[in-house]
């Protein structure tokens, strides 16, 4: 007996300790900053005007290892040495492991020098440890063509704290929220997208498609209540992540952060939702259903909600299987989170960031490098059909599919489909497009960070019911907004305001 | 054998018995059945009604999809088949060797070494040194040693076979020896003969937790022939859900195919089926086995 209390003692002593190692060892990892400032002063001995070190430079991707991955890194590594003398060597992580593996690769400090990264990705947690070098300095220096083919705004979009932080993949930014209708449903019902200005238009068409199409078809599908495109309708745009309570008008002087589910903006699109339920425009079903890609493949879907993109109507042909017509419901805008989606960054371990910054010139730069990248070599993994167009081989042992994450996407060669003219026509979208007055700003959700949690618990628990009609809107909305509060949600929003007047007074006059 | 119960005599309580059990015990099955189920749907019938128990069409182009290119998966079966095996294999002698001299009374060190096993048991280092230790200064990574070497040691089974070889009538071993038996021979014609049970049920969990493990194959496995079965259904499943990210964002050419329902299922029966047949061959120890070490003559 007197034996056992001893143990007990022990051992809650002993889990005591564990505890308190684990703090310990947090603090740590979040701390080593140092190292960081010491390589960038480095960067500053100019290597440009002698002939360049050889130097192996190693590129992180979230890409699946690719058979023939060696045969096309032979083939970069050609262009690469005559250019800037250096030879690519690429980690291919598995989407599945890519936060586990960049996590722990980062906290080990190993070596590597460039990584692809997002917001989804712990791109800000990661700036936050010191993960990653300034590129500030860098940028003018050893990628100045490449920085000034990117719009200015873009680049105010990869700050954090004032530093530049990530190398934006080119691409479409500028988001528009659009209703997509099926051609052929549009040709036979008469409906002209280009009437319809907001979401009330919309009704006429659906009404017809559901007389027209009996009960077996989902009249509307793709909603949600959260999303950036469903909030840029609403004239909002939602500080931190999607779901998380607290928002500010995206018009207006005053920078006030408020909670967006109870907005009567808000609570309209939400009751148009519910009253389209109740008509069986939209059927709770279809936000049970995983596969929306197959149903709509099968002829099941006919108009969703989404955002639109130049020449995506050949993605949208080969991922739902049918020709689209697009009705615009906003102007296109482009914020932070529509730039931040994809970027590459380079690692505070790297031994040669100048370097990694030339490489990234030329990624941005040089077609032929990024297209082997991307599409691998020419006659074994595609072939060419003009110019700038191709068409994928089958089976090929390279199919990274992922110009996205590549670098400038306006670069890469066509696909079957897709019109000549769509790279000079997104880059025109993105410089046109409206820029949201808060670019540049993101929200550090680490101080409230359990909050968020909570509440996005809250909020993924109504989401799907309120987009699909499922309940009676007011009630649940009260009640909604009651367990919001409970879970912490003033705190949130509170810790946003405070965040955005800092970084107003910071950037504003 | 005596029963409690007569044979033919009704009692309403076992009614009630009767019906919990058999509630829990379909709780346990149908789900399992009805993966088995959906691996053999047709996709459409999915599609269309849902999962099913009754599905309205047949269809084995599940399986056929997966072994279209079976490299993968065979390659990942040798794999945990591999690793399973040596694993439980020497990861089995190792823990017993250390929990025979930890049992016995005249070991001198048994106190230190007893505690630094059960010391491990409440202290762990957690992912980020093991993944420095590991990939660092053993330079394991991406290695088969990195999937077997760490789960050979498992303080609690070294404990649980301790506690069981207490129990070892300790008059036997010593007219052994007196016998002219080498330690070692008392050891391995001995003591591991009479520890059947409890090496069985040790060696049991010892395979679930191998054929089973998929966090190493993720962090340090970077070949895809060396990834183990459990984390490559893992992976085929949450590629799948990567990629819709992406075109959430409405950035990725969309093309890729998706595994549908009914691949996802047969992939679950594929990965699992095997154990579930090893278990119930082990079961008889089982029972027996986990109990062995708890009540101390």
């Amino acid at each position: 007996m007197k034996r056992s209390k001893v143990m007990i003692m022990l051992t809650a002593a002993m889990l005591a300790v564990t505890g308190l190692a684990g703090c310990q060892s947090k603090e740590k990892a979040g701390d080593e900053k140092s190292p960081a400032a010491s390589a960038a002063s480095t960067v500053s001995a100019s290597p440009t005007a002698k002939a360049l070190e050889p130097v192996k430079l190693k590129w992180v991707l979230r890409i699946p290892t690719q058979k023939d991955g060696d045969l096309v890194l032979t083939e970069v590594n050609k262009i690469l040495q005559e250019k800037i003398n250096a030879t690519l060597d690429i980690q291919f992580i598995d989407g599945a492991a890519y936060v586990e593996k960049t996590k722990l690769m980062i906290a080990a400090g190993e070596n590597f020098d460039i990584m692809f990264t997002a917001p989804g990705y712990q791109f800000y947690e990661n700036v936050a440890k010191g993960a990653f070098l300034p590129l500030d300095d860098m940028l003018t220096k050893y990628s100045p063509n490449a920085y000034r083919q990117i719009p200015e705004n873009f680049w105010s979009a990869m700050k954090v704290n004032n530093k530049v932080y990530g190398f934006p993949n080119y691409q479409i930014a500028a988001r528009q929220t659009t209703i997509t209708i099926r051609k052929d449903m549009a040709e036979k019902y008469g409906i002209d997208p280009s009437s319809i200005k907001k979401l009330e238009d919309l009704e006429p068409a659906l009404a017809k498609m559901k007389a027209g199409e009996g009960s077996d078809k989902f009249i509307l599908g793709n909603l949600n209540v959260n999303q950036m495109d469903v909030m840029n309708y609403l004239k909002m745009e939602t500080l931190g992540g999607e779901g998380t309570p607290g928002a500010v008008q995206l018009e207006g002087t005053d920078y006030k952060v408020v909670n967006q589910y109870e907005q009567p903006a808000f609570v309209n699109y939400v009751k148009t939702l519910k009253s389209w339920a109740d008509k069986g425009y939209i059927n709770k079903d279809l936000s049970l259903a995983k596969n929306f890609d197959e149903l709509s493949k099968n002829g099941k879907i006919l108009s969703m909600l989404g955002a639109y993109k130049p020449g995506g109507e050949a993605e949208v042909k080969a991922r739902y299987g049918f020709d689209p017509v697009y009705a615009f419901l906003t102007e296109p805008l482009v914020s932070t989170s529509s730039v931040t989606g994809t970027m590459q960054v380079i690692s505070r371990t790297s031994k040669n960031p100048e370097r990694a910054m030339m490489f990234l010139e030329l990624l941005n730069t040089d077609k032929q490098l990024y297209n082997t990248l991307v599409y691998g070599i020419e006659g074994k993994h595609y072939k060419k059909t003009g110019d700038n167009n191709i068409e994928l081989i089958p089976n090929s042992g390279y199919t990274t599919n992922v110009s996205w994450m590549l670098g400038d996407q306006l670069n890469a060669y066509l696909l079957p489909g897709v019109p000549a003219d769509v790279p000079q026509k997104i880059d025109a979208l993105n410089r046109s497009a409206k820029t949201s007055r808060i670019m540049g700003f993101s929200f550090d959700t680490e101080p409230v960070k359990s909050e968020i949690a909570q509440c996005k618990t809250v909020v993924d628990k109504y989401k799907d019911g309120l987009a699909y009609g499922m309940y009676d809107v007011d009630s649940t909305l009260a009640t909604m907004n009651k367990e919001l509060r409970a879970a912490g949600m003033d705190k949130v929003i509170a810790e946003k305001q405070k965040q955005l007047d800092a970084w107003v007074a910071a950037n504003k006059k | 054998m005596i029963t409690a119960v007569k044979k033919g005599k009704f009692r309403p309580g076992n009614l009630v018995i009767h019906g919990v059990f058999t509630f829990l015990a379909l709780g346990c099955i149908v789900p399992m059945l009805l993966v088995v189920i959906l691996s053999v749907s047709d996709t459409k019938s999915i599609v269309e009604h849902g999962y099913s128990l009754f599905p309205s069409k047949l269809s084995i182009e599940a399986y056929q999809y997966i072994f279209r290119s079976p490299k993968l998966i065979l390659d990942s079966y040798g794999t945990t088949l591999f690793v399973t095996i040596v694993g439980t294999g020497v990861g089995l002698i190792l823990t017993a060797m250390i929990a025979y001299a930890l049992s016995r009374r005249d070991y001198k060190l048994a106190g230190i070494v007893g505690f630094l096993v059960f010391f491990s048991m409440l202290f762990n280092a957690g992912m980020i040194p093991n993944y420095i230790i590991f990939t660092k200064y053993y330079l394991m990574k991406d290695t088969y040693w990195i999937l077997i070497l760490p789960g050979l040691i498992n303080s609690w089974n070294i404990i649980l076979l301790r506690t069981f070889f207490f129990d070892l009538p300790q008059e036997v071993l010593e007219s052994a020896s007196i016998d002219g038996c080498s330690e070692m021979r008392i050891f391995w014609q001995m003591v591991l003969p009479i520890s059947k049970p409890a090496l069985a049920t040790i060696g049991l969990m010892m395979m679930l937790g191998y054929w089973n493990e998929w966090t190493r194959s993720m962090i340090y496995i970077d070949t895809e022939s060396k990834y183990m079965l459990q984390y490559l259904l893992y992976k085929i499943l949450r590629n799948a859900e990567e990629m819709m990210k992406d075109s959430q964002v409405g950035m990725s050419l969309g093309a890729a195919e998706f595994p549908s329902d009914s691949a996802k299922m047969a992939m679950a029966v594929i990965a699992a089926g095997p154990m579930m047949f090893v278990f119930p061959f082990f079961q008889k120890y089982f029972v027996r086995g986990i109990t062995s070490g708890a009540v101390k003559g």
